[in-house]
């Protein structure tokens, strides 16, 4: 069985002003679907990581509604905010590993910060490693490994928590040609397992290798939603 | 809280020095409270043997001045007496000021009898002994009495006084502890930021982010109470020998009390208490700070 067409993340009609006065979106209205993978494209200010900012509440809108899993994060009180994470998945374009702990320990945090028994820690760390296929790497330190394996270490703390949202900042950013194509499957692979992707990049020749649905941002308004296309 | 203290030994030299400092701004009004302490202490038992020295007029009868001691003896408010007569007083004088010649040459004694009068109360108050002085003076075979209580009055206002400055210091330097914590921590806010960015990305709350830093403050405390504890206790091991001999010399027997385990627990509780107020001040600005700040990931 393949996702339910259900909106797993809703904007209606959502604007975010900053208090210097710029306005990174205006009227954003969107809807993304359980086990959906989708392409926020556009230019640098475009308003990609803003929408993201508002997904993992980092901002709150100044106009409008956002839902996730039919949860109004308006609403959402701050004493909320860290469970709420807790749901989402998140890749940034530098995978922020922390290098004073081996791969295992960095993939760990998010299930630390969530008090989850240490057994399961254990095995569950070395599963989400096993996804990304660094398992033999777990006790190695991040300084250690290349800029693709560093990437897919910050798959795995993204996913170690099984979040039904992964978000993803400019992942392939900092990456040459072969290692992005090996981190985008890396993202394909967990769409795959029904984990709604919402990649937010503006490489091009990536949108045309993985054709999935592409929302274009400009000026923080959807200039055009391209569905999916077959390859 | 094994984390923390394993972070803090893992830099060795900045923990030391910390703790070093903290400890040193905690051993001075902890060390000064502790000398104050064995001052009243020796104060008080040398106003165990105030007493009334009375004397009783020229040339009185042997016989009428025990007779004296003796009704004296039976007051309650009288613990002990003792009666010196006129020739054992000259005789004590001579041995005491050496100008035996002149006393000599004086051809009668000019000193009176006296009675030592000790209150039967341990530690009298300055009215209980003026009071019983009344009451002596007061009898027809007196000639004078007096108490030398003054001299214990002014030790006791002078601990008093010391006292209070001890505590007025002990809250400066507590600050200054909070201070020092403070910075120690800020600093270490400042080396984790993307610790702290990254728990907050991946949904730690903000008690768990804290946490780890109020651990550290609580060892830095906890590491100074120490250090003040070795200085405090090194410093009284090393004046006791000298302060034993000045006793001596006194015929006392009085000997420095050191940090007992009462004040021992105190301190240690007040240092850990202090370091852990001083990481709280930096962590609740420091980290919230931090997480209004969050561009910093990457987005």
């Amino acid at each position: 069985m393949h996702c339910e067409f259900v909106a797993v993340i809703r904007l209606d009609r959502v604007s975010k002003r900053y208090a210097e006065g710029a306005e990174a979106l205006s009227e954003v209205s969107l809807e993304i679907e359980n086990g959906e993978m989708v392409f926020l494209t556009g230019h640098s200010g475009a308003g990609k990581s803003t929408l993201l900012k508002l997904i993992i509440l980092m901002e709150r809108p100044t106009q409008g509604q956002l839902f996730v899993d039919g949860r109004n994060l308006g609403q959402a009180r701050v004493s909320e905010i860290p469970a709420l994470r807790r749901q989402i998945g998140v890749v940034l374009q530098n995978p922020h590993l922390l290098p004073d702990r081996s791969v295992h320990e960095n993939v760990a945090l998010p299930l630390l910060v969530a008090d989850q028994p240490v057994r399961s820690v254990d095995r569950r760390v070395r599963a989400a490693l096993d996804l990304v296929g660094l398992e033999p790497l777990a006790q190695r330190m991040p300084v250690s490994l290349s800029a693709g394996e560093q990437q897919r270490v910050s798959i795995a703390r993204a996913v170690v928590n099984r979040p039904r949202i992964l978000l993803a900042d400019e992942p392939t950013g900092n990456l040459d040609a072969e290692l992005s194509t090996e981190i985008m499957q890396q993202f394909m692979h967990l769409n795959a397992a029904e984990v709604t992707v919402v990649i937010a990049t503006h490489d091009v020749l990536l949108i045309k290798q993985f054709p999935r649905r592409n929302v274009l941002l400009r000026n923080g308004q959807v200039e055009r939603d391209q569905p999916a296309t077959t390859p | 809280m094994r984390e923390s203290l394993l972070r803090l030994l893992a830099m060795p030299l900045p923990t030391a020095l910390s703790c070093l400092t903290i400890g040193v701004a905690l051993a001075l009004p902890m060390g000064l409270y502790i000398v104050l302490g064995n001052l009243d202490a020796l104060g008080r038992s040398w106003e165990r043997s105030i007493g009334v020295s009375v004397f009783l007029h020229l040339h009185m009868e042997d016989s009428r001045g025990q007779a004296l001691a003796q009704r004296v003896r039976e007051w309650p408010e009288v613990g002990s007496v003792e009666w010196r007569s006129a020739q054992e007083s000259l005789e004590e004088f001579r041995n005491w000021s050496g100008f035996g010649d002149i006393i000599e040459g004086l051809g009668q004694n000019p000193l009176p009898a006296v009675l030592s009068v000790r209150p039967s109360e341990a530690f009298p108050s300055a009215a209980q002994m003026a009071a019983l002085r009344e009451a002596l003076v007061a009898l027809p075979e007196v000639e004078d009495a007096r108490v030398d209580l003054e001299w214990a009055q002014r030790l006791r206002e002078l601990v008093q006084l010391g006292r209070r400055f001890t505590v007025a210091l002990g809250l400066l330097l507590s600050l200054g502890v909070v201070v020092v914590v403070y910075n120690a921590i800020r600093s270490s806010i400042a080396a984790r930021r993307l610790e702290i960015v990254v728990m907050q990305l991946v949904g730690g709350s903000p008690a768990f982010v804290r946490r780890p830093f109020l651990y550290s403050g609580l060892w830095y405390g906890f590491g100074g109470g120490i250090c003040a504890w070795l200085v405090v206790q090194s410093y009284l091991l090393w004046i006791s020998a000298p302060v034993a001999r000045l006793a001596q010399l006194y015929d006392s027997q009085f000997a420095l009390s050191g940090l007992g385990w009462v004040h021992s627990v105190a301190l240690f509780g007040i240092a850990t208490f202090f370091g852990l107020l001083g990481a709280w001040f930096a962590v609740v600005r420091q980290v919230a700070q931090i997480g209004a700040e969050e561009d910093g990931a990457g987005f």
